[in-house]
C-alpha cells in the first residue's frame, strides 16, 4: 500500500494530493488549486483561500477492526494502569498481575517500574548523595575526595548519577553489600589511585539536627592486584575502626571480581 | 464506547503534540552524548560486562530479561554516538512532517532502546516519552507548524492517538495525586520544601528566599496537590479547556523550578496539551467528503 505524508507546502505535492481529491475538488483541477493541501493557501500567494471549505474526512475502519483495535488499547491502558499503581505498595493480586504484563511495558519501556511519580516523600531517597574516594587504605575524615557529578545540578547528568548511586543505596539498605560492589566496580577500576571508596547522603534543610552530617551508608576497602579488583565492605561496627590500623576489624562481606 | 476511540479529528492538534515530543525526544538523546563514556564503553560503570555480572549476582536475569535493547550487543562507544545522531536527525524530520509514521516509531524505537540499555539510569520523562511517542505514530505525519487554512484534514488515527495520550497523562495525573497523598509531607505543607531541599542536586536553590516562610511553603504544597487533578478534570470539557491545560502546564513549571525535573515536566507539559477534546463533527460536515481510510494511504 503506497504511503503518502499529510500534504505539505512543496508544490512537488500537487500530484500526490490529487490522492486526496474529494468530488467537490474535481472543481479545482490539482495544480491550480492543490486540492488536499490545507497549507496551499498560506504557501502561495496567488491561491485565493477557499470560503466554502469543509473538512476532509478520513473516516474510521470496519467494525471487526475497531474490536480488534479496542481491545489492544483496553489491554494497553489496563498494563499502564497497573504499573502505575503499583509505586507505594502493591498488594500481592496486583503485583501478579503486573507480572503478568511486565513483558510488554519492559519492552516498550511503558512501565513506571517503582519510579517516584509522588516527586517526594521526604524520605532517604531524596537526599543528595555523593560518592567519595581515598588514596589511604584506613582514611580519616580529612582524606575523602568528593566525585562531583557530571554535568550542572538538576539535568540530565546529575540525575543519572544519583539514580546510579540511589540503586546503591537501596541495596545497601536491604543489607546486599555484595550487590553494591558490583554496582562500584566499574567505577573503582576508573581510579587506580583509589584505595577506599564510599557512598555518603548529603542533609538537607529538612534533615533533623542529629542528620547535619553526611551520613556515610557504604563503605569499602579497595584491594588491587594486577588486573584484579576487590572491593571488601566495611560494616558499620568496624567504620570507626578503619582510621586505627591493625585494630582487628574484620569485614563481614567482601567480594573478589 | 468502542465508538468514541475511532471519531475524526483535526491532524494538527497531533501535529504539534508529536512536535513537542521530538524536541523533548531530541534534548534526551542530546543529554546522553556528554557521559557516554562514563557509563558505558568498555570501561564504563555500566558496560554490557558489568551489567550482566550485576544482573547475575542479583539473579535479576529473569526479570531483566525484558529490556530489550540492540544496545546490549556493543560497547562501543562510536556505535553509541550514531544511534543518538541518528535520533536527533530523525527527531527533526519528523517535527518537519517528514518520515511518515515510520519515522515517528523508529525515533520511539531509539529512545527506548537508549533508555532500556541505561537500566535504573532512566527516570520517569523516558517511560513519558515513550508513551507519547508511540501514540504519536499512529497519527498521520505532519509538520508541527502544519496550519490547517479552510481545508481542514481530520483522521480518525489522529483521535486515536490524542484520546490515548490523553487517557494515559490523565492516568499518570491520577496516580500521582493519590501516591502524594500517600505522604505526610504533601498534608502537613512541607512538599514544596522538600522538593527543593535537596540544593545540591536542584539548578536553583529556593530554599533561601520565601519558600522558607510556612505560609509560603503550606499554600504551594497544597496548591501542588490540588492543581493537578483540578487541571486535568477541567481540560477534559471544552469549554474549560484552555483554563486546564493553563492549570497543568503552571503545576509543570512549578515542579520544574522547584525539583529541577525539568525533562518530566516538559513532557508532561506537552502531552497534557493533548488532553482537550475536539471539536466534534456535524452531520453536515462528516457527509459532505467522508472516505474510509488512515490518513496516510491515497
Amino acid at each position: 500500500m503506497k504511503r503518502r505524508p499529510l500534504p505539505s507546502k512543496r508544490s512537488g505535492d500537487s500530484k500526490r494530493s490529487g490522492e486526496l481529491k474529494s468530488p467537490r475538488d474535481a472543481e479545482h483541477p490539482a495544480g491550480t488549486f492543490a486540492a488536499g493541501d490545507p497549507t496551499a493557501t498560506t504557501g502561495s500567494p496567488a491561491v485565493t483561500p477557499r470560503v466554502d471549505a469543509a473538512p476532509r474526512v478520513y473516516s474510521a475502519p470496519p467494525m471487526k477492526w475497531k474490536r480488534l483495535l479496542s481491545v489492544l488499547v483496553i489491554l494497553h491502558v489496563v498494563a499502564v494502569t497497573l504499573s502505575l499503581f503499583a509505586v507505594v505498595e502493591p498488594s500481592q493480586t496486583h503485583a501478579e498481575l503486573l507480572s503478568l504484563v511486565q513483558p510488554y511495558l519492559r519492552a516498550t519501556r511503558f512501565d513506571i517500574d517503582d519510579r517516584p511519580i509522588y516527586l517526594t516523600h521526604d524520605d532517604r531517597s531524596d537526599q543528595p548523595m555523593r560518592i567519595q574516594v581515598s588514596d589511604s587504605v584506613s582514611p580519616g575524615e580529612d582524606s575523602w575526595r568528593t566525585i562531583e557529578p557530571p554535568g550542572t545540578a538538576g539535568l540530565a547528568g546529575s540525575d543519572r548519577y544519583h539514580r546510579w548511586l540511589a540503586t546503591a543505596v537501596l541495596l545497601q539498605d536491604s543489607e546486599q553489600p555484595g550487590l553494591v560492589a558490583e554496582l562500584l566496580l566499574g567505577f573503582v577500576r576508573s581510579h587506580p589511585e583509589a584505595r577506599s571508596v564510599r557512598i555518603v547522603l548529603l542533609p538537607t534543610d529538612l534533615t533533623s539536627i542529629a542528620d547535619e552530617t553526611a551520613e556515610s551508608v557504604y563503605v569499602a576497602r579497595i584491594a588491587r592486584g594486577g588486573d584484579r579488583v576487590s572491593l571488601v565492605h566495611v560494616p558499620p561496627a568496624a567504620q570507626s575502626a578503619v582510621a586505627v590500623p591493625g585494630s582487628g576489624a574484620v569485614p563481614d562481606s567482601g567480594e573478589e571480581r | 464506547m468502542i465508538e468514541s476511540w475511532f471519531v475524526p479529528e483535526p491532524v494538527e492538534r497531533m501535529a504539534r503534540v508529536r512536535g513537542g515530543l521530538c524536541v523533548l525526544a531530541a534534548a534526551y538523546l542530546l543529554s546522553c552524548w556528554g557521559d557516554l563514556d562514563v557509563w558505558y564503553g568498555e570501561a564504563g560503570i555500566q558496560s554490557t560486562s558489568r551489567v550482566a555480572s550485576f544482573l547475575a549476582a542479583a539473579g535479576l536475569q529473569s526479570d531483566a530479561r525484558w529490556y530489550l535493547s540492540p544496545l546490549f550487543l556493543t560497547d562501543s562507544i562510536a556505535a553509541y554516538r550514531a544511534v543518538l545522531a541518528a535520533g536527533v536527525l530523525l527527531a527533526g524530520l519528523v517535527l518537519a512532517g517528514r518520515g511518515g509514521r515510520v519515522g515517528c516509531l523508529v525515533l520511539w524505537g531509539i529512545v527506548v532502546s537508549m533508555t532500556n540499555r541505561s537500566l535504573f539510569l532512566a527516570g520517569l520523562a523516558e517511560t513519558l516519552l515513550s508513551w507519547g511517542l508511540f501514540a504519536a505514530a499512529l497519527a498521520p505525519p505532519a509538520a508541527c507548524w502544519y496550519r490547517s487554512s479552510g481545508d481542514v484534514v481530520r483522521c480518525w488515527t489522529a483521535g486515536l492517538s490524542r484520546r490515548l495520550i490523553a487517557v494515559q497523562v490523565s492516568l499518570l495525573a491520577v496516580a500521582t495525586t493519590a501516591t502524594m497523598l500517600a505522604g505526610s509531607v504533601w498534608w502537613n505543607g512541607l512538599g514544596s520544601f522538600a522538593l527543593a531541599a535537596p540544593v545540591e542536586d536542584r539548578t536553583i536553590d529556593w530554599t533561601t528566599g520565601n519558600l522558607a516562610e510556612a505560609w509560603c511553603h503550606d499554600l504551594l504544597t497544597h496548591a501542588i496537590v490540588l492543581s493537578l487533578p483540578i487541571g486535568v478534570v477541567l481540560a477534559w470539557r471544552r469549554p474549560t479547556a484552555t483554563a486546564g491545560v493553563a492549570i497543568v502546564s503552571a503545576w509543570c513549571l512549578v515542579i520544574a523550578l522547584l525539583g529541577s525535573h525539568w525533562l518530566y515536566a516538559a513532557t508532561f507539559a506537552v502531552l497534557a496539551a493533548a488532553i482537550p477534546p475536539c471539536r466534534a463533527l456535524s452531520s453536515s460536515d462528516s457527509g459532505s467528503s467522508g472516505r474510509s481510510g488512515d490518513g496516510s494511504s491515497g
